[in-house]
This record gives structure tokens, C-alpha cells and sequence, in this order.
């Protein structure tokens, strides 16, 4: 309708509350498309945590602590199992690899995990991507230790450097394996996943800095030094926990089936992704009130735009009574005012589009250096244009407000206003 | 151009035996017997404030309709059809000029005066037939006195003068059958007036336009074919 070649130099007219108006919906825009594009990083970085492993396997506990502990070296096994049910369930018929994990011991807040160099090879996050090699290589000496790239940026190690691992997982510990300190053989890149931050030994090495600390404290008498460990013949008595790659995908139910009825002792076997999921469900809720405050932000927008467009009424009701007098309908200024806040709502958005993907490229990098998540600048989702539609309906609708009290006084004050 | 003719009396504007009152209970604030302008006519209708002068050009724009009675423009009863037909047919047939603020602010002067065209499709075919909108709406400005440099120029830096000039061009675009020009003149000085009025005939005539001119300033009734006092015609409160 001609009507509508009206609405710019009318907008134009009021530049100055209009542009008010456009801006206070980017940026409300640009904080909901932001905390979705957040809310979906976080959870892709999450759920990207462990790829290609089959099952976890540890003594039997709840799905998501097993998977806390044994993925997010967050907490501690309430029990181990013993080496033999581990080497027992290895050698089941449907397992192509198996990585046996041991924790408990940290390195100045680090968790320390006492694992195989088939680790290197079989662990995949992300889209099944490898653990790389940022400078050395895997352990293959008792005291070699591989940092994850967190460790190494937070306490300045690389290739070579010494580290003295600290019983307990405490960041302050008294009681320091000082007897026994291990050499950086290896430093990894970055994965965006709890492995940076973690400090890799053999799970020998978690036996020898033990020797003499069997009763949980050094024993005197019984010290041992690192020269007389390398000597023994060490090898483990009990794992945390250890992952699982089976050969052929049917075999995954079975061999979870065999260990959860293991009769030597209580073991409990977790499908990786059922458990995150259920992780998910539970810190799920701040996700679901982080998406609740930034609708109620862009609900704020609108109404400001509405609060906008109600206060320049009553100075437009002689625009309007002139418009009707040159043979304007009702019906055309229902359309002048709406179309308006069309212009507004979608102007708004199309600058908050732009806006989000200005701070994103800007803030990229500091996000993933202070907070460890990957934001990924991609373009915008099914479900962020839906959104996007939805606060478009929704500006066109609280638009249709103004735009029917127009209609209204246009009728009741005809063609001339009574001044 | 062609202009439907009322066939009873040939007259463009016919009022009978009309009635009107703004609220039900209220009381009757117009009361017409007979009052008709024939095609081509220049009337002058002079009524004091209050006397019901812009009541009945509501009446005769169809934004109000009479509770009793006639009102016949351009051979359309004005009763016989709906709210968004006398909307359209105001649109089509009539040209409003008011006594002030008669301007888009935000539009041009050509902008302004093309403004009838967006909304009556004849009355774009009328100002189009030989020219464009655009070139039309500049002759318009050009013929009524305004500057060639101020076409492009914002409404609201004119004078009053020239804002009414620009609001009689507008009435006059596209050529409709009846100018309504609601006490144009007040805003400006004696001279002014007359030019105004002697430019408003000119265009009039040039555009086949019957003038209905509204003023309470009786110095002007002389220029025009006829003049009529509201007080004379409307009986309402006589009566009582």
C-alpha cells in the first residue's frame, strides 16, 4: 500500500527516539541470540567431552558420579576395583580396546591420572578428534608425565620441566610425593575439555610414588627412592575406572550387561552419552533461567518501543487528522503505525544480528582463553530464527496497540482538530 | 472531464431537510431545508464561530451523516453508503483546505501536494492524464506562486502564506469535482488574502472545480459568484 512509502520520513521525522527504540531491541536481540549461541556452545563443548568410547567402567556408584570423577576429574571414587576384574573384563570377547584410569593424587590443583599411553590413542573428544602432541611425546618412563595445555599455560611447564605430584587432590597439600618427582615429557593441545587440565602419569607411577605411603602417610623406614623404584617390579592392584571400545556396536548392551552382573564384585558399566545426558538435565535448569532472563530483556525492548510510539500519538494526531483530510482510511493509519513498528522491530533485529556477530568476533578469543569454551561463529540456527520470528510477531503485535488507538481517534476526530 | 450532476436540480451539492445533532440527546445544532451549490458554482458561505460551519462540512465530507434528511455531492447520496465508501468517496471527490497546519511536516512540498494521489486512484489518473504525478504537483506550486527552489524543501520551513498555497494545490490536484476550503485566509494578512483567493478562482476554474469557501471575514464575500449566511439557512435553535 502507498501508505507505507509514509513510514521512513514519518521514522525519520523522529530519528532520535526512533533510533533509541532500534537500539534497545538490538541489543536485546544480540543478548538472546548471544546467551543461545553461549547456551549451545556450552553444551556441544560438553557433550563433546568423551567421543568413540563405548562404555565407562568403574566400581559400582551412580551413572553421572562415575562419569564425573572418571570424565571431569570432578570428586573422588568412593571405591576402586581391583586390577584383575579390570584385566577380566579387558579380555571379554567384544572389547577392542580398553584405557584403565587411576585417580586420586594432584599436582598443585591438577587431578593426576595414572593411565596407559594407549590413552594417546583411544580417548577422542569433539568429533572423535585424537589427543595431539603440542611439543614431546607420550610417557615411557616411570616418572615422565604428559600436562594437559591448561597446566602447562597456567604454571609455565614445558618438555623437561620438573613436578612434584601432591597426595590428595587438594590445591594446598602438606603431604607432597617430594621423593619422587617427575620430568614433562610431553605437553598436549588444547582440547577445550577437563583434559587440559590434567596432569597424565603411568599407572606404575601412581604405584611408586605409594611405595611406603601405604598406610596414607610416609612410613618411616619404608622410604624408597626413585632409583630403587625403577628397579621394582611394580604393577597395580587397583583402578578407578577404565574406558571402553567394543568391536562391533551390538556387543556395547551385552558386555554392559555382563559387567553390571560381574559377581567378583560390584562394577557398574555407563553408556558415555546416556550419562551425559543425564548430567545435562541437571545444571540444565541455570540454562533454562539464562534463556528466561534474556526473553524478559527483549520483552523490556518492546515495550520500550511501545512506550516509544504511545508517547509520539498524541503529537500526531494533527499528522493524522491530515492524512484523513487528503483521503487517508482509518485502515491506512492502522497500517502507517503498524508498519512502523515493523520497520523498528525488524531494523532492531537485523542490527542485533549484526551486533552479536561484532562482539563474537571480538570476544572469541578472550572466551576461550579465560573460560575454556569454544563459541563457534557459525550462522544462525533453525531454532535462533525462531526466536528471531518469534520477537518479530511479537513487535508487530504489541505494534497493532498504537496502531488501533490511532484507528480509533482518527474516527473520533474526523477531519480537523479541535484546537 | 465528466461530473455527475445531481438529475433532479443540476446541482453538485444538494442538502435537503437535513437534521443533525452530535450526541442523541443533545441539542440539534443543525437544521437545513434547502441549500444546493450548482456545478462550477464559487460560494461563499460566511457563519460566525459556532454556527455550525464545520459541522457541515463533516457533513459534507460523509465523516458524520445527518439523523434526518438529504446530502447529495456529485450525484452520490451520502447516506446510502457505508463509513469506508464515504471514506473513499471523500478520497475521490472532495479537496479540503484548512485554516492551518494543513502540512506533512516530515514531506516536501511536492511530497505534500501528491499526498490525495496515494490514497484516490481518480484522482491519480486525473493529475497523470497529461503529465507526471511529480510534474503535475510542481505546476500546481508553480502556477500558485511558490518558488521553483523550494519544491524539494521541507513543508515546515515555509511561511503560513506559503503553506496555505501548497495545502490549495493539494485540494486541487487530480482535479476533483468540489473544493471544501475551511476558513483559509484567516491565518494571513489582507493583501495576502485576496491573492490567495483570486489564485484559488484561477485554479478552480482551470481544474472545472466547484468552490464551497468558508470564512467569517465578509471583505471577501464580493469576490464570489454567490455568498450565503449559515444564519439564513440553518433554522436549528430558532424554534426553541
Amino acid at each position: 500500500m502507498k501508505i507505507l512509502a509514509l513510514t521512513f520520513p514519518s521514522l525519520w521525522n523522529r530519528k532520535f527516539t526512533v533510533l533509541l527504540t532500534i537500539l534497545s531491541i538490538a541489543l536485546s536481540v544480540a543478548l538472546l541470540l548471544g546467551v543461545e549461541k553461549i547456551r549451545t556452545s556450552a553444551r556441544a563443548s560438553f557433550s563433546s567431552t568423551i567421543s568413540g568410547t563405548d562404555l565407562i567402567i568403574g566400581a559400582r556408584t551412580g551413572p553421572v558420579q562415575l562419569l564425573l570423577y572418571s570424565v571431569f576429574r570432578i570428586g573422588n571414587a568412593t571405591n576402586n576395583m581391583t586390577w584383575e576384574s579390570y584385566q577380566d573384563i579387558a579380555s571379554h570377547k567384544s572389547v577392542k580396546w580398553s584405557v584403565p584410569l587411576s585417580l586420586g593424587d594432584s599436582h598443585r590443583g591438577y587431578a593426576v591420572l595414572g593411565t596407559t599411553s594407549d590413552y594417546f590413542e583411544h580417548y577422542r573428544y569433539g568429533r572423535k578428534q585424537q589427543l595431539e602432541f603440542a611439543s614431546g611425546e607420550p610417557f615411557d618412563d616411570l616418572f615422565h608425565a604428559v600436562v594437559g595445555s591448561e597446566v602447562a599455560s597456567a604454571l609455565g611447564y614445558q618438555t623437561g620441566s620438573e613436578i612434584v605430584v601432591a597426595h590428595g587432590t587438594g590445591s594446598v597439600s602438606f603431604a607432597n610425593h617430594k621423593d619422587k618427582p617427575f620430568v614433562v615429557s610431553g605437553v598436549l593441545e588444547r582440547t577445550g575439555t577437563p583434559v587440559d587440565r590434567t596432569v597424565h602419569v603411568s599407572l606404575n607411577a601412581i604405584e611408586a610414588i605409594h611405595i611406603g605411603w601405604e598406610s596414607g602417610a610416609p612410613q618411616a623406614g619404608k622410604q624408597v627412592s626413585a632409583e630403587d623404584a625403577r628397579k621394582m617390579e611394580l604393577h597395580p592392584e587397583a583402578i578407578t575406572a577404565f574406558l571402553v571400545g567394543v568391536k562391533n556396536k551390538i556387543g556395547i548392551f551385552q558386555l554392559q550387561r555382563a559387567v553390571n552382573e560381574y559377581r567378583e564384585e560390584p562394577l557398574l558399566a555407563v553408556l558415555p552419552g546416556v550419562a551425559l545426558q543425564e548430567l545435562w538435565s541437571l545444571i540444565g535448569v541455570a540454562e533454562k533461567a539464562l534463556v528466561a532472563v534474556s526473553i524478559c530483556v527483549v520483552l523490556i525492548g518492546l515495550v520500550g518501543m511501545l512506550t516509544a510510539i504511545l508517547t509520539s500519538l498524541n503529537e500526531r494526531r494533527r499528522e493524522i487528522a491530515i492524512l484523513r483530510s487528503c483521503g487517508a482510511r482509518p485502515g491506512h493509519v492502522f497500517t502507517l503505525f503498524i508498519g512502523e513498528a515493523v520497520v523498528v522491530t525488524v531494523t532492531g533485529i537485523a542490527l542485533g544480528i549484526g551486533l552479536l556477530y561484532l562482539v563474537l568476533l571480538a570476544t572469541q578469543p578472550i572466551i576461550e582463553s579465560k573460560f575454556g569454551l569454544y563459541v563457534g561463529i557459525s550462522g544462525l540456527t533453525p531454532y535462533d530464527l525462531t526466536l528471531l520470528g518469534i520477537v518479530f510477531v511479537a513487535g508487530a503485535l504489541i505494534g497493532a496497540v498504537p496502531a488501533i488507538l490511532a484507528y480509533r481517534r482518527s474516527l473520533a476526530d474526523g477531519l480537523t482538530l479541535r484546537i | 472531464m465528466t461530473q455527475n450532476v445531481d438529475p433532479d436540480n443540476g446541482s453538485l451539492v444538494a442538502v435537503d431537510s437535513l437534521r443533525f445533532s452530535w450526541n442523541a440527546d443533545g441539542p440539534t445544532v443543525l437544521e437545513i431545508d434547502q441549500f444546493s451549490i450548482a456545478v462550477g458554482e464559487r460560494v461563499f458561505l460566511r457563519g460566525a464561530s459556532g454556527s455550525g460551519k464545520t459541522t457541515l462540512l463533516s457533513l459534507l465530507g460523509g465523516v458524520v451523516v445527518p439523523d434526518a434528511g438529504h446530502i447529495t455531492v456529485s450525484g452520490q447520496s451520502l447516506g446510502a453508503i457505508g463509513r469506508g465508501e464515504r471514506d473513499r468517496f471523500r478520497a475521490d471527490n472532495i479537496g479540503f483546505i484548512f485554516q492551518m497546519f494543513n502540512l506533512v511536516p516530515y514531506l516536501s512540498l511536492v511530497q505534500n501536494v501528491a499526498l490525495p494521489c496515494r490514497f484516490s486512484a481518480s484522482r491519480y489518473q486525473r493529475a497523470t492524464a497529461s503529465n507526471s504525478l511529480e510534474a503535475e504537483s510542481e505546476r500546481l506550486l508553480l502556477q500558485l506562486g511558490l518558488p521553483q527552489d523550494s519544491m524539494h524543501r521541507k513543508a515546515s520551513d515555509l511561511s503560513v502564506g506559503q503553506q496555505q498555497r501548497v495545502a490549495a494545490a493539494r485540494a486541487l490536484l487530480g482535479s476533483p469535482p468540489l473544493i471544501i476550503a475551511d476558513e483559509p485566509t484567516s491565518a494571513l494578512d489582507a493583501d495576502a488574502r485576496e491573492t490567495f483567493v483570486s489564485l484559488l478562482f484561477d485554479e478552480c476554474e482551470r481544474a472545472g472545480s466547484t468552490l464551497l469557501f468558508v470564512s467569517h471575514d465578509r471583505s471577501l464575500a464580493t469576490l464570489f459568484d454567490r455568498s450565503v449566511d449559515l444564519s439564513d439557512i440553518n433554522t436549528a435553535g430558532e424554534v426553541a
